[in-house]
Formats: C-alpha cells, structure tokens, sequence
C-alpha cells in the first residue's frame, strides 16, 4: 500500500512539473527555425517550377536562386523569364517571415506521426497573400507546410527535405495546393466585357537541386536585371 | 496551268499595291517593339498573386503572339489581303486588259483558278511575313524565350496565363499563324467572288470587308447567337486555342472546316460569275 501511495506522488509530481514547463512561445519557434539557417551565410540552387492552374499554367520554368545575407536575393531565369511562389520564402525564410509577418499564436499538432508547432501568422506588409498557419517539425526545427485562406482562396504547401552536404535541412520538394478564386476580374478588351475571376484547383511544384551553400556568391550576381514582387 | 500561275504572279509582283501589306505589317510590327521597349507592361501583376516574377516575358515570341492578338492587326490583315484579291478580276476588267487576254484561247476556269491559286499564295505569304516579322524585330530588339500568353484580359490585367518554352511557343505560333492564314484566306476569297461581279476594286475591298464587319457586329448581340456558329467571324479568333493546353482540336477542325466552306462556295461562286461573265470593256 505504501509502494502504491509513493508511485501515485511520483506520478503526480511529474505531472504536475510537466504543466508547470513552460509552454514555448511564438518568438522561440522562430528561434528553432533560425538555427537550421543560422551557419548559411549564402548559397544557390537550381530550381525547377511547374504551375497548373486555371489561372496561370507553366510546364516548366528553370532558374538558379542566389541568396547572401543578410537579405540579398536573386532569381535567374534560365530561358529569360520565370516565376517563383512566395510560399516557398526563397531565400531565407525565417527573416521572411519576420519581415512580413505578425506571430499571433502557437498551438501543437501532429502531421503524420510526426509531433508539429502551429504558428498563426497575420500579414503586416501587403506583400504577402494574408494569414497563413505554418507548421514547424518540433524534431528538425523546420517548416513542413503552410495554409492559407485568402479572399475565397485555399493555399497548402507541403515541403519535403534533403540533408544538404550532411548539415543542413534544406527543402528538395515544395508542393502547393490551390483551390478557390485564382485572379481578379479583368476588362476584356476584345469581347468589352468585364471577365470574373478564374477559379478552380490548381497545383505548383517547386524542385530545389544543385544546392552550392557558403561557396562566397560574389555581389555583382545581385547587382543586374529585373526581378518583381508583388 | 502552271504558265498561267506564273503570269498571274508576274502581274502581281509588278503591281505597287502588292507591297502595301508587307510595308504597313512592317511597320506596324516594328511599332509595337518600340511601345514594348518603352511602354508600361504589367502582366505580371496577374501572374496570380503571390508570384515573384523574374526577367521578362518580353521578346521576339511575344510580339509573334501580341500581333495576332492586336485588334489593329485582325482588320488591317484581312484588309491588305482584300486589297489585292479584290483586285485580280475586277481590276483587269477596269483597265481592259481581262477582254484582251479572254481574246485569247485560254479557259476561263483555269484563268479563275489561276487568279485564285495567286491569291492562296499571296494571303499564306503575307500572314507568315507579319509572323516573320514580328518575331524577328522582336527577337532582334527583345531577345529569345519563353512564350508568355494570356486568354483573356488585356496586358494590363491578364487571365488565364499560359508559359510554354521558347522551342513550343515557337511550334504554337507557327501553328497558329497558319490557321489565321486560312481565316484570311475566307475573307480575300469573298474579296475575289466580288471582284468578279463589280467593274471597280474599291467594291470588291469594300464589300469584303463590309461583311467582316457586320458579321462581327452580329456576332456581338446575343439575339443572333442561332446564326454565331455559321459565321466565319466566329471561327477567325480560334487561333488562340493553340495556346492552351490541352489544345482542342475538335473546336479547332469545326473552326477550319467552316472557313473552308467560305472559302469553297464563294470560290465556286465567283467561278460561276467569271465564266458566264460578259466581258464588253
């Protein structure tokens, strides 16, 4: 009976020392997520991109990204032109999501069997879709997808890893899901008619290869050419 | 038959106006590089939102495809053509020169077919030239690349945006241009029956294209849409659907084999008109 009495406290004390820990906050998943990029000063990548949807389809657009730090990017196209969707934050992602976003809150889930952070993020700037949810893989203390709900529109992006040159967890795949309104209304010159917006189901694909990290990318590769963000 | 193709094409290539088309097609297309190379273009802001953009769509193959899609272009092509098919009969009968060669053992129809033989030649030159054109002061002012088009929308606000590289574009806009070859070809062809019937070639120009426009008036108003799938307005815009994917073909062989009908009853139309046509001028 005594046996008994020590194992229930025992069991309670850690209980009660587990509620007691500190639930992270927001700002400490970031934190998770700066460690993974923290040693990359720069790199480049090629990337490969491919958009089915009824508002833009591009079998395939190739170009090498080039990203110094503190905040330098550059999108080469490959055949001249190519697009590239923010939801994949190309360069580095957490000074993005910094940048752009307000952390509001952080809830625990599972994806798969695999244990996640759910961090709710506001936009602050225009130039990002609006709210999203993104998950945090609390193992690796990397992005694993996020959601958004914009206007009628549904956004899932589901990334997929390789460990690059045996250090880093960099994203090989990045799969997006989009569902819902996809434009605005246009004028439509030709039949003078006002267009409504293109909807339905689409898909992106982003590739990442060829990843060349800390090799030093010399500043005049940001220097030329257009690049647009909006 | 083959001699006669020959002097009909001798004719045509003495005769000022035959260059007229090519000249303004030239110039035209020459003009729109210059407003791209100095223009606002802002079809990336419908690039869906949420895209980041990089380099430019802006070359040889975009103004291929910005040509045909130009409203200029799809009245001033039919009118360049019309301007010499409306010519072949009823000018010779204006300058007497039809009674003089008729004077001569030759067949009428085979003369007909000549002339129209002439004018196939002269439209699928002319559509490909504007197509040579444009791609190549493009290319040259603009660079080589992917095809960026767009369905619907204007530069400005695009929809519907489809991206092909440059090796596919290039096979899409060959395509295309040869299908706006034949819808040409319907309205010079209506040109050519009237050229047969009227003594001055400003009827015949004026009649073809008096009846591109009506039937685009008519194809407007939704109380005619009954008749919209006869008229070969309908069918002249199908070029656009060599750049979607998939491509429909189905649509596209109605659209062609309703140009061709045009194309074949105004040809018997006005072979029917030249050989019992009274030549007394």
């Amino acid at each position: 009976m005594r046996k008994l009495l020590l194992a229930a406290a025992v069991v309670g004390a850690l209980a009660l020392a587990a509620a007691a820990r500190p639930k992270p906050a927001p700002a400490d998943v970031i934190g998770l997520l700066e460690r993974n990029y923290a040693s990359i000063h720069d790199y480049s990548a090629d990337i490969e991109v491919s958009v089915d949807s009824p508002q833009l389809h591009m079998p395939r657009s190739a170009a090498t990204l080039y990203f110094k730090r503190p905040d330098r990017m550059k999108i080469v196209p490959k055949e001249g032109f190519a697009v590239l969707p923010k939801d994949v934050f190309p360069g580095d992602p957490v000074r993005s999501i910094k940048q752009n976003f307000r952390l509001e809150r952080l809830d625990s889930a599972k994806v798969g069997n695999e244990p996640v952070y759910v961090l709710s993020l506001v936009p602050k700037t225009t130039d990002v879709r609006g709210a999203m949810k993104l998950f945090v893989e609390k193992r690796r203390g990397i992005i694993i997808g996020t959601d958004a709900d914009v206007g009628g529109a549904k956004f899932k992006s589901r990334w997929t890893y390789a460990r690059v040159e045996g250090k880093y967890w960099l994203p090989s795949e990045i799969r997006i899901e989009m569902s819902g309104a996809m434009s605005t209304p246009v004028f439509d010159p030709r039949e003078v008619k006002i267009k409504p917006p293109k909807s339905g189901k689409g898909t992106t694909l982003v590739r990442f290869s060829d990843y060349k990290i800390n090799r030093g990318i010399p500043d005049s590769v940001f220097a030329e050419g257009k690049q647009t963000s909006r | 038959m083959v001699r006669q193709i020959r002097l009909e094409v001798f004719k045509l290539v003495r005769r000022g106006r035959s260059y007229l088309g090519f000249g303004a097609l030239l110039l035209i297309s020459g003009l729109a590089v210059v407003a791209l190379l100095f223009g606002p273009h802002m079809i990336e802001t419908s690039m869906s939102q949420g895209f980041i953009t990089a380099g430019s769509y802006l070359n040889g193959g975009f103004v291929a495809w910005m040509m045909l899609n130009a409203p200029p272009t799809a009245l001033f092509l039919p009118l360049f053509a019309c301007v010499v098919t409306g010519d072949m009969v009823s000018g010779e009968t204006a300058d007497g020169t039809l009674r003089t060669v008729l004077s001569r053992p030759v067949g009428r129809g085979s003369l007909f077919a000549a002339k129209f033989a002439v004018s196939v030649i002269y439209v699928v030159a002319l559509t490909l030239f504007l197509g040579i054109a444009a791609y190549g002061i493009g290319t040259i002012f603009l660079g080589r690349g992917v095809l960026v088009t767009f369905q619907e929308g204007s530069m400005l606000g695009a929809q519907g945006i489809y991206v092909y590289d440059a090796r596919e574009g290039l096979t899409r806009l060959a395509a295309a241009y040869a299908f706006v070859s034949v819808g040409v070809l319907s309205v010079a062809t209506i040109a050519l029956f009237l050229s047969t019937i009227v003594a001055n070639s400003l009827g015949a120009i004026g009649g073809a294209m008096l009846t591109l426009i009506v039937f685009g008036i008519l194809a407007m108003f939704d109380f005619f849409k009954p008749i919209h799938p006869f008229l070969f307005t309908t069918h002249l815009d199908r070029w656009r659907d060599f750049f979607t994917t998939p491509i429909p073909w189905g649509e596209i062989r109605t659209s062609l084999a309703v140009l061709f009908a045009y194309i074949v009853v105004f040809l018997l139309a006005g072979l029917t008109v030249f050989t019992r046509k009274d030549v007394i001028s």
